[in-house]
């Protein structure tokens, strides 16, 4: 496994011909993260000629280009020159703290437990006090990947499937995502929020962004069940 | 607007829906872009019809029954032949023709291909969502349509039409390198590329499977491999190294290792595999497939030059002597 030393050269692929992916690091690297974020609001302002949109994953900035307008050449330079002036720069949006109300009742909350060596309810403790950076958003419409959780709390991914409901919390390799909708999933368990990550008739539709952090607020099923909408998610600028 | 134009959907099968282009900008928050699975059917229904491209209605495998309800409703079929017919009157699959009030058009399951499009009018008039009318199943935007759905139709579009000439590309499917291409050893490329593979039962707007015998294509550290962005054509390897060539409504990000990606110009035939059809795949350079792109937008742009009236059988005409066959040829009368 080659693992890039932060401050190493990015490296600038192409995905498939839409897309140039700059990978800040191979592996998970919390520095990585950061630059990518940043990254993208280097892209953001800068205007390049055929680039439809970017994003940000857990360690590259994506950017997405028309090939009848530009090719993966000229982007690809373009953005080795951004690169260049990439400390001087950066446009990122200032992260949000979101608190967002949760019911750690999951089946898989005694499996934590029981490798982190606590009770459930310390273990709830310890996920309520750890601020959780939203590393990237992806897979379903503002599904969050947030972290990292303290070391005690891994889990690796689940070798079955299980199928989780709407609303449900989960963790693996110390991370933690929530699904909008019942879903298979290879994460375990942990409990559910009343939080909706993606509401079409809402502006912004998608309420979390990259590089926002959230804490889970523990409640009651019963406080949770009067919950819609938002969820009781608030959230204050950092 | 009781009376507005509008088609009825007498029954359905279970995947319809309304689709366009799709919703591009939304990767950075988990949103796949969706749109029709077959960009080059879904400009060939709006070129039958000589006007501008649109929402149309796509249909995954088995069509349904469709009314016009306010008028005459213009309509093409393209895509998948999925043995059409106006009360028992066969449509051809790649023609425009014309659906009355009373008449009950029946699209029944896909003779060929997969995906059938259904384009009406002028045009869907259904709310843009983030920009788009197409419904995209897994993130809940929008719905499959079903039996009693009422679509609101713009009035237009010319019936009787077909094309000239054949546009739909043949040979392998063109894939491109891309961005985890180097996490798989040079002779499982190789293999993957001598492969000739079939349509897999797994298969709908996510993805498409595909199979083959004892073909199966691991990556050199599948397990260690980060989340990372996926593009539309993109042949991602699962678990156990079985290919799925993904589509509009696919997962944005997944950690799951991406050999090859099928070039945009050709994805749209991925899709349309029937259940024994087979495909392999050829590897080009960038810049070839860049190009060859370019001249495809450019082709697909002169689409309508390559429509024309339909040659009637003449018994099919019942006043063969009151129609002006050559221009010219009467006393001049419009």
């Amino acid at each position: 496994m080659t693992k890039q030393s932060d401050g190493a050269a990015p490296v600038i692929r192409n995905v498939g011909m839409t897309g140039a992916l700059v990978s800040f690091a191979e592996a998970w690297s919390e520095s990585a993260n950061l630059r990518a974020q940043r990254f993208r609001g280097v892209i953001e302002g800068a205007g390049l000629p055929g680039v439809t949109e970017t994003a940000s994953t857990l360690t590259s900035t994506f950017v997405g280009y028309d090939p009848l307008v530009t090719d993966f050449a000229a982007v690809a330079e373009a953005l080795r020159g951004l690169l260049q002036r990439e400390e001087s720069g950066g446009t990122a949006t200032a992260g949000r703290l979101w608190s967002v109300p949760a019911v750690f009742d999951g089946a898989d909350l005694e499996t934590l437990a029981g490798e982190a060596g606590l009770s459930p309810g310390a273990v709830v403790e310890a996920i309520a006090a750890t601020p959780l950076r939203v590393l990237m958003l992806g897979f379903a419409p503002g599904q969050p990947y947030l972290g990292m959780l303290p070391e005690g709390l891994a889990l690796p991914r689940r070798t079955d499937l299980v199928k989780v409901p709407a609303g449900a919390v989960a963790t693996a390799i110390s991370q933690v995502t929530a699904f909008d909708n019942p879903s298979p999933t290879g994460w375990w368990h942990l409990g559910r929020m009343a939080f909706r990550l993606f509401r079409p008739e809402a502006d912004p539709p998608i309420a979390l962004r990259p590089g926002d952090t959230l804490r889970f607020e523990p409640v009651t099923a019963e406080v949770l069940s009067g919950m819609t909408g938002n969820g009781g998610a608030t959230w204050t600028t950092l | 607007m009781d009376d507005a134009l509008t088609l009825v959907i007498e029954t359905a099968g279970p995947g319809v829906s309304v689709q366009d282009a799709g919703r591009p900008g939304y990767l950075g928050q988990g949103l796949s872009r969706s749109g029709a699975v077959d960009a080059l059917a879904l400009a060939e229904g709006a070129a039958l019809l000589g006007r501008a491209p649109g929402a149309a209605v796509e249909m995954a495998g088995m069509g349904g029954r469709f009314r016009a309800e306010g008028g005459a409703i213009p309509f093409a079929l393209t895509g998948a032949d999925m043995g059409a017919a106006i009360d028992g009157r066969s449509v051809p699959v790649k023609t425009s023709a014309i659906l009355h009030p009373g008449e009950m058009l029946s699209i029944g399951g896909a003779r060929s291909g997969t995906y059938g499009y259904l384009t009406i009018g002028d045009g869907i008039r259904s709310d843009l969502v983030l920009g788009s009318q197409s419904a995209h199943l897994r993130a809940g935007l929008g719905r499959a349509l079903a039996a009693g759905d009422r679509l609101p139709v713009r009035p237009g579009g010319k019936g009787s039409n077909r094309f000239s000439r054949d546009l739909a590309p043949t040979g392998p499917i063109r894939v491109v390198e891309t961005a985890q291409s180097h996490l798989f050893a040079p002779e499982v490329r190789t293999r993957f590329l001598s492969t000739t593979f079939r349509r897999g039962p797994r298969a709908n707007r996510m993805g498409v499977e595909l199979t083959a015998e004892d073909a199966r294509f691991g990556a050199l550290s599948h397990l260690s491999i980060l989340s990372e962005i996926i593009q539309p054509g993109d042949i991602q390897m699962t678990g156990d190294g079985q290919p799925f060539v993904l589509g509009p409504e696919s997962q944005t990000t997944g950690g799951y290792p991406r050999m090859f990606s099928v070039v945009p110009q050709d994805l749209g035939r991925v899709f349309q595999l029937g259940p024994d059809e087979q495909a392999s795949f050829a590897l080009i350079s960038l810049d070839e497939a860049t190009a060859d792109l370019r001249r495809s937008a450019a082709a697909l742009a002169a689409l309508p030059d390559a429509v024309a009236p339909m040659i009637r059988d003449p018994h099919d005409v019942p006043d063969l002597l009151g129609q002006q066959l050559i221009s010219g040829a009467t006393d001049g009368e419009p």
